[in-house]
């Protein structure tokens, strides 16, 4: 015989559902932060100091996984099928400059960060392209 | 004996037939507050979506997911399906009508918790007017019964 709480145990959930997309989306984001990176690494080859140094690295290191957050943001949430359409080399692209992010986390070198910047700013031109600025940005990107 | 059996088909029968038009959802988030709360378990039926209904509709951007909003609009390209909880939902002002075909369950009312047993109404789908772009609809309606027209 089947119990109470079986009969009254719902068969599915359902959403009353709610993303809160802000809808604000920038590569500027993810560069600033990578811009971080590379003065931190001159700091650090500039320096003497073993504690400086240290905390260059730490702080590196963070600044890194937040370029990573933000490229990830940006490609799981702004970027969409027609975007692709368009512009197929987007995962590609994204894929890389991620894997780039690791590599100036794991790294002290000045070439694996300017390389970053390089491919925030090709990010950069495909997210203008689409109309990211007028999009996203609160009244137009401030240029 | 042969009526025992007949008696038990039928109401095989009738369960399987119920079962077609009849079902039980639990809510899960808080954009139909205060109407609806988490975990709120509901009975929902097969029936045509009307205005007001809460209704029960396929998310558009991932079938996967099934949702339970308010219809607050009907028109040509389909229903718009808002949440009463207008700032902490995401609706048809995000990804805009719903074909009406999408529409097949509505809620009638909740069995759970006890308390708040009871049917779930069917109204309008804003408290205030929500008039989105140009200019609002009825900004001092006070103004408008005290106008001297």
């Amino acid at each position: 015989m089947r119990s109470l709480r079986t009969i009254l145990r719902p068969t599915r959930i359902v959403d009353a559902h709610c993303d809160i997309p802000c809808g604000i989306y920038d590569p500027e984001q993810a560069r600033i932060e990578a811009e971080s990176c590379l003065r931190i690494i001159e700091k650090y080859e500039a320096s003497d100091d073993p504690l400086f140094k240290a905390r260059c690295i730490h702080v590196k290191e963070e600044r890194a996984e937040l370029v990573k957050h933000h490229l990830n943001v940006l490609w799981s949430d702004y970027f969409k099928p027609e975007h692709l359409e368009k512009h197929p080399g987007i995962h590609e692209t994204f894929w890389k400059a991620d894997k780039q992010a690791s590599k100036v986390k794991q790294s002290l070198d000045v070439g694996a960060a300017k390389e970053l910047l390089l491919m925030i700013d090709s990010i950069d031109e495909v997210w203008k392209s689409t109309g990211g600025p007028e999009k996203t940005r609160v009244n137009g990107r401030p240029s | 004996m042969r009526a025992g059996l007949a008696l038990g088909l039928a109401l095989v029968g009738a369960w399987i037939l119920a079962r077609r038009h009849l079902d039980t959802v639990e809510v899960r988030g808080r954009s139909m507050a205060p109407a609806l709360l988490p975990r709120d378990r509901l009975l929902v039926v097969r029936a045509t979506p009307r205005l007001g209904d809460v209704v029960l509709a396929r998310d558009p951007r991932d079938a996967r997911r099934e949702l339970i909003k308010r219809v607050a609009g009907v028109g040509n390209d389909g229903l718009r399906l808002l949440g009463d909880n207008r700032t902490a939902s995401t609706d048809a002002r995000a990804f805009g009508a719903v074909p009406a075909s999408a529409v097949e369950w509505r809620v009638v009312g909740r069995y759970w918790p006890v308390d708040r047993f009871g049917p779930i109404e069917r109204r309008p789908s804003a408290l205030h007017p929500v008039d989105e772009g140009g200019e609002a609809a009825c900004a001092f309606p006070e103004a408008l019964i005290a106008g001297d027209g």
